[in-house]
């Protein structure tokens, strides 16, 4: 007798649902025809085209990411900015200032204007850039707590949106709408979670259900309790904070060393990209979170240089420019008539 | 005491210490302050609101992603939206009569230079774009031995997400073509471009100003003035030669 194990599972419904929708979209063997007809002309019209462009990527990656990630200046420039946040506002900057300085540099050395028109110039073009790079940053950094709030407002609305990015088989069928509470509490459900399929499951199911289902690793097994470990140290500290004794107290009885302790906090989910990256393990919602950051420093960026202190500065770059040039031109005609007398 | 049990008693607020500072600028309405910054924890109106509504948008989030993964690309587009936009629409509107041929040369200009920027950054990071993207899908192959530089315990897709290091060295290595190598170059080439697509597209040629004798050289530089802070740039002559003619 053949016996058949019940084959039921997630996998097995979404190729169910492929292959259905597959099907219902055929509506007819013309049209089939017509389609793939049309495919391989449009395969052989592009196709080496495509290869081309195709090796030319990989001779990028290869060449350009690939030897830059392992470079000297990569691994020097990694330990000095290990503390630095936001880079995209730092390159934006510098490429304003590459350029700005440009324009400094050739108005300086144009021979063709007075030496005044130039020092005007040059004045008004270091002051669009200091006040467009200093206006940027002031403003990046105080939208930075109300962005961090938008954006978690955003993945709420993502895992409203996509239950499946809930994590439910981990986390349970939680409400996107207290998405605050689940990153402070998803430590603690994670690892009641796995404890009670740990004693629920044979080793072998324990971790197919970890990998496939829930979305952790192995890692995770030592990460999660330590998570939970660095939010109570964090709380100790909290509680203990006019009592060191009973601090080092609490820690000799942790069975950490302080410096174990405080390396280990530096892993607690603290906002709701290590919410994703810890627990929800949705590769879209990270490029989506780290998008949001990137479009708000852009968008400041952008607003800024481009826009409000072109449009701003021009008026009283002006009147210091007019300020400047009648000044020497009153002093040029004091030297004149001086000049005259003698 | 047990950290276990430290966990349990303490936990509770921590909450309150992570979420310090976050917004309440979408929980609800005509709450005090006090109120306001308890609900700011709960999105009680979650998916109503029209921030909602662009939020769950498909085209939005595609968006979101591009600044992401096509950081120089959106940078163009920041560019085209406020300088091809909004800056010659407000120069049209602070113009006065006298002024506004010059206003609308000055639009046509930011126009044609926010154009060109997003069409030549386009091109150019396309295959940087994608190269990259094979990276980040392959990182075992790329940043092989570079864990401990990054602070990772292994190179994995996961791990490396989570890593500053990596985040902000990423950011460097998507934006140095167009930001380092390609910026002054880039910025010649569309310097070149202006005066052809203002004449042919506009309809615009820029005439040579007579001196004011009444004026003289103040107006002739505010005129210069004006049209380096608004155009924030110059003629591919000019440039070539070392500055503005």
């Amino acid at each position: 007798m053949q016996v058949s194990m019940n084959t039921f599972n997630v996998n097995n419904r979404y190729n169910n649902n492929l292959k259905s929708n597959h099907q219902q979209s055929f509506t007819g063997i013309a049209r089939l025809a017509q389609e793939a007809g049309e495919q391989t002309v449009k395969s052989k019209l592009f196709n080496p085209i495509a290869k081309r462009y195709d090796k030319m990527t990989d001779w990028i990656a290869d060449n350009y990411y690939g030897r830059f990630y392992q470079s000297n200046f990569a691994k020097k420039f990694i330990e000095k900015t290990s503390n630095v946040k936001n880079m995209t506002t730092h390159m934006s900057a510098l490429g304003a200032t590459l350029i700005s300085g440009m324009y400094t540099v050739r108005t300086l050395q144009n021979d063709k204007l007075d030496s005044e028109k130039r020092k005007t110039l040059a004045i008004n073009d270091v002051l669009t850039w200091g006040l467009s790079t200093a206006g940027s940053y002031l403003i990046d950094a105080k939208l930075a707590n109300w962005w961090e709030g938008v954006t978690t407002r955003f993945v709420a609305n993502y895992v409203d949106s996509k239950p499946e990015a809930k994590n439910i088989e981990l986390l349970g069928d939680w409400d996107p709408k207290n998405i605050y509470k689940m990153m402070d509490e998803a430590p603690k459900i994670a690892n009641d979670k796995i404890n009670e399929m740990k004693a629920k499951l044979s080793p072998e199911q324990f971790e197919d259900w970890l990998i496939n289902k829930a979305r952790m690793t192995k890692d995770d097994l030592v990460d999660i309790p330590e998570q939970l470990t660095a939010k109570a140290y964090m709380a100790a500290k909290k509680t203990f904070k006019d009592a060191p004794e009973k601090l080092n107290e609490w820690i000799a009885n942790s069975g950490h060393t302080k410096e174990g302790l405080e390396k280990i906090t530096k892993t607690v989910t603290k906002g709701v990209r290590d919410l994703n990256l810890d627990f929800l393990r949705d590769r879209r919602l990270t490029t989506l979170i780290d998008g949001m950051g990137v479009l708000k420093s852009l968008f400041v960026f952008g607003m800024v240089y481009r826009y409000l202190v072109p449009v701003l500065v021009m008026k009283p770059a002006n009147k210091i420019g007019a300020y400047m040039h009648k000044k020497n031109a009153e002093k040029a005609a004091e030297q004149n008539q001086d000049t005259k007398k003698s | 005491m047990n950290p276990a049990i430290m966990s349990k008693e303490y936990g509770a607020g921590l909450c309150e210490e992570n979420n310090r500072g976050y917004s309440v600028a979408f929980s609800g309405s005509g709450a005090s302050k006090k109120t306001s910054k308890a609900a700011a924890k709960v999105f009680n109106d979650l998916g109503q609101t029209a921030t909602d509504k662009l939020f769950r948008n498909e085209k939005f989030r595609k968006l979101v992603e591009i600044f992401e993964e096509k950081t120089v690309v959106a940078q163009s587009l920041v560019a085209l939206g406020v300088a091809g936009v909004l800056r010659p629409a407000t120069n049209m509107a602070m113009s006065t009569k006298e002024d506004r041929e010059d206003a609308m040369y000055a639009a046509s200009h930011a126009i044609a230079s926010a154009v060109i920027g997003f069409v030549v950054s386009s091109i150019v990071m396309a295959p940087f774009d994608k190269a990259f993207k094979k990276v980040k899908n392959n990182p075992k192959k790329y940043l092989n031995g570079l864990a401990d530089t990054l602070g990772v315990k292994e190179i994995g897709k996961r791990k490396l997400e989570k890593s500053s290091a990596y985040k902000n060295i990423s950011k460097v290595i998507q934006m140095v073509p167009d930001t380092i190598v390609m910026g002054i170059p880039k910025a010649m080439m569309t310097i070149a471009l202006i005066p052809p697509i203002l004449k042919y597209v506009f309809g615009m040629e820029k005439k040579a100003k007579q001196p004011n004798k009444e004026q003289g050289p103040i107006k002739n530089l505010m005129s210069l003035h004006h049209n380096l802070v608004m155009n924030n740039i110059m003629t591919v002559d000019a440039f070539l030669k070392g500055g503005n003619k």
